[in-house]
């Protein structure tokens, strides 16, 4: 591994036959990072997340998680990562804790490393209550912390979090990025997309996606200054409408 | 999706509309002429002229004969005696022997039927045309004797030719469609992508979504076994254990091809759809409800990919005429190919990937 970085990304692409959902993106994360991938809906970050996870090939460019290739080593990055998707993926005809099993199993997790790990993720994420309840039965803020619990109990080295409050309460938000500073402290790289700009200020580092392409990367509070605006919300819409203003101008 | 919505009602149309037809035609037939004579050359011609009958072995082997109809290669045999034109010009009335195989009732008394309006048609032609040896008119009914023997369901009973075969149907259903709607479940509720990122591996993956229903398949096929020995008394003529085991083959290609609907479709109901007219064709063309011989060549020549005929067959000589390993071969390696075919192509086409 070069410099300390954990996911590496030099020129990535992905078409889907004439569009370019993912343009030339070029980016690096190091250990311990909270890296957030920011832009509408559409922009390319779950077709980024995807070819990072390997679960879609990338059409160009290079990349490398945990020090293996994304195109070459696929199997040995899946050991190493968690993945939580917007949609909370879990089986919601099984209870939580049958989820956790179920989920523990494919990664190979014993059953005593399982009850040990459910144990400390029970009262880390105070879910004690809802282990015997059906997935299906539970508000969503719950589904996410099971969703979240599934994806760190085989101890990751990072974690992809594509969307995670997508849909869910402002307490259970402002509870969840909690939970993701303490992963983080503990040396966890989070590597987390999402369009609600209150959390990339959250964020260690910061990139801003539009129409495939990386516009800005950067510290939330360097991009501020950078860009004299007071929120990274009003960083966004500068950057995406000038971006905007120069297709449409290149394209007359 | 449209194009296939759309489409496959045309398909149907035309592929069904062909092969939808009770007619019983093109009977097998096994002729053995034991007389050769110039008498008995012109009635086997008269049985070969017809589009009803289809002559497809000729031997004087009687052994053959037998073997021919427990093969099931063949569902009638008419067999004309060595002194048949002898006996004709005597004036004695010879006999001539005629077997149907009546796994299938409909098809067997009305293939005994036709035989009999040939003959009965053909003594009469001789009978007008003046030809010497047939020199009592009157008695024309009486000329000759046609003794008919009904062998493997003697009693006629329909339902054991079609209870088997239903539950062979429904046993087909549950695990094609269940194995379709389970994986494009969890496409749809995104665990699928969740495993994806996992360490599982392909073959686990789909060994986890197979195994549950060869098993419910078996117990389902179990609990249909006990509904045909005391409800419908069928008898199973041949071996349990094997029965058992060709099964399983079964049932690995209907997995086979539950798992290849769920690559080709993205939602449940576009599984549903595809897997709904994978099963028509099937069933449609098993031969359980229409008789494949009358079928066009083209739709016939289908068949011979429809794992659902090759189990059909065997379920029939196995229970109705204790058909084992001997007979039953050529039709095991037909499902082991196609299994063989169908779930490589599902393994290749499922992969780890999104796209």
């Amino acid at each position: 591994m070069n410099n300390g970085n954990v996911i590496e990304a030099q020129n990535l692409t992905r078409k889907f036959g004439n569009f370019t959902a993912v343009d030339s993106v070029t980016f690096s994360v190091g250990k311990g990072e909270v890296f957030g991938f920011l832009g509408a809906n559409g922009a390319g970050k779950s077709t980024t997340i995807r070819m990072l996870t390997g679960i879609l090939t990338p059409t160009g460019g290079k990349g490398s998680v945990a020090g293996f290739d994304i195109i070459r080593e696929q199997e040995k990055i899946r050991r190493n990562i968690g993945y939580m998707s917007q949609k909370f993926s879990l089986y919601e005809d099984l209870t939580v804790e049958e989820n956790l099993a179920f989920y523990g199993g494919i990664y190979g997790m014993s059953s005593k490393e399982m009850s040990s790990a459910r144990k400390r993720l029970y009262e880390r994420l105070n879910m004690g209550d809802i282990r015997r309840r059906l997935a299906g039965s539970i508000p969503l803020g719950w589904k996410q912390r099971t969703s979240l619990a599934c994806a760190i109990q085989h101890n990751p080295r990072i974690l992809f979090l594509d969307e995670p409050t997508g849909g869910v309460d402002p307490l259970s938000r402002r509870a969840f990025w909690d939970i993701i500073y303490d992963l983080s402290e503990s040396g966890i790289t989070v590597f987390v997309t999402t369009h609600y700009m209150d959390e990339a200020e959250y964020c260690g580092r910061i990139s801003i996606m539009h129409a495939g392409k990386i516009i800005t990367i950067g510290n939330p509070t360097v991009l501020k200054k950078e860009y004299r605006k007071k929120t990274i919300e009003d960083v966004f819409i500068y950057l995406v409408s000038n971006a905007d203003v120069q297709t449409n101008q290149s394209n007359n | 999706m449209l194009a296939i919505s759309l489409g496959v009602p045309v398909v149907q149309l035309l592929l069904l509309g062909l092969a939808v037809s009770t007619d019983v035609e093109h009977v097998p037939t096994v002729i053995s002429d034991m007389d050769n004579s110039v008498t008995s050359r012109s009635l086997v011609s008269k049985l070969e002229n017809t589009r009803y009958l289809d002559i497809q072995y000729r031997t004087t082997d009687l052994q053959e004969v037998s073997s021919l109809l427990q093969e099931g290669e063949t569902i009638l045999s008419v067999t004309i005696p060595s002194a048949f034109e002898r006996d004709i010009v005597r004036g004695q009335q010879p006999r001539i022997s005629l077997s149907a195989d009546a796994q299938n009732t409909n098809v067997a008394l009305t293939g005994a039927g036709y035989v009999r309006r040939i003959i009965l048609s053909w003594v009469q032609q001789q009978t007008k045309s003046g030809t010497s040896y047939i020199s009592a008119p009157s008695v024309l009914t009486n000329t000759i004797d046609i003794q008919s023997r009904i062998s493997f369901n003697p009693q006629l009973k329909s339902t054991w030719y079609m209870v088997p075969g239903i539950m062979v149907l429904l046993v087909t259903i549950i695990t094609i469609i269940l194995t379709a709607m389970a994986i494009v479940r969890e496409r749809e509720i995104g665990t699928l992508e969740q495993l994806m990122v996992s360490p599982i591996t392909r073959i686990e993956f789909i060994l986890g979504k197979t195994l549950p229903f060869l098993i419910l398949g078996m117990m389902e096929l179990s609990i249909a076994l006990l509904v045909i020995r005391t409800v419908y008394h069928v008898p199973i003529e041949g071996s349990l254990p094997l029965f058992l085991g060709i099964s399983i083959l079964f049932i690995f290609c209907t997995l086979g091809i539950g798992i290849f609907v769920s690559t080709i479709a993205t939602t449940q109901q576009q599984a549903l759809f595809t897997a709904w007219f994978i099963l028509m064709f099937c069933i449609l063309m098993s031969g359980l409800f229409l008789p494949l011989e009358n079928m066009p060549k083209i739709l016939y020549n289908l068949t011979y990919i429809n794992p659902l005929r090759y189990f059909i067959s065997i379920v029939r000589d196995l229970f109705l005429k204790g058909a084992g390993l001997h007979e039953l071969w050529k039709n095991i390696l037909a499902l082991a190919v196609i299994g063989f075919v169908v779930m490589s192509a599902a393994i290749t086409r499922f992969h780890k990937k999104m796209e």
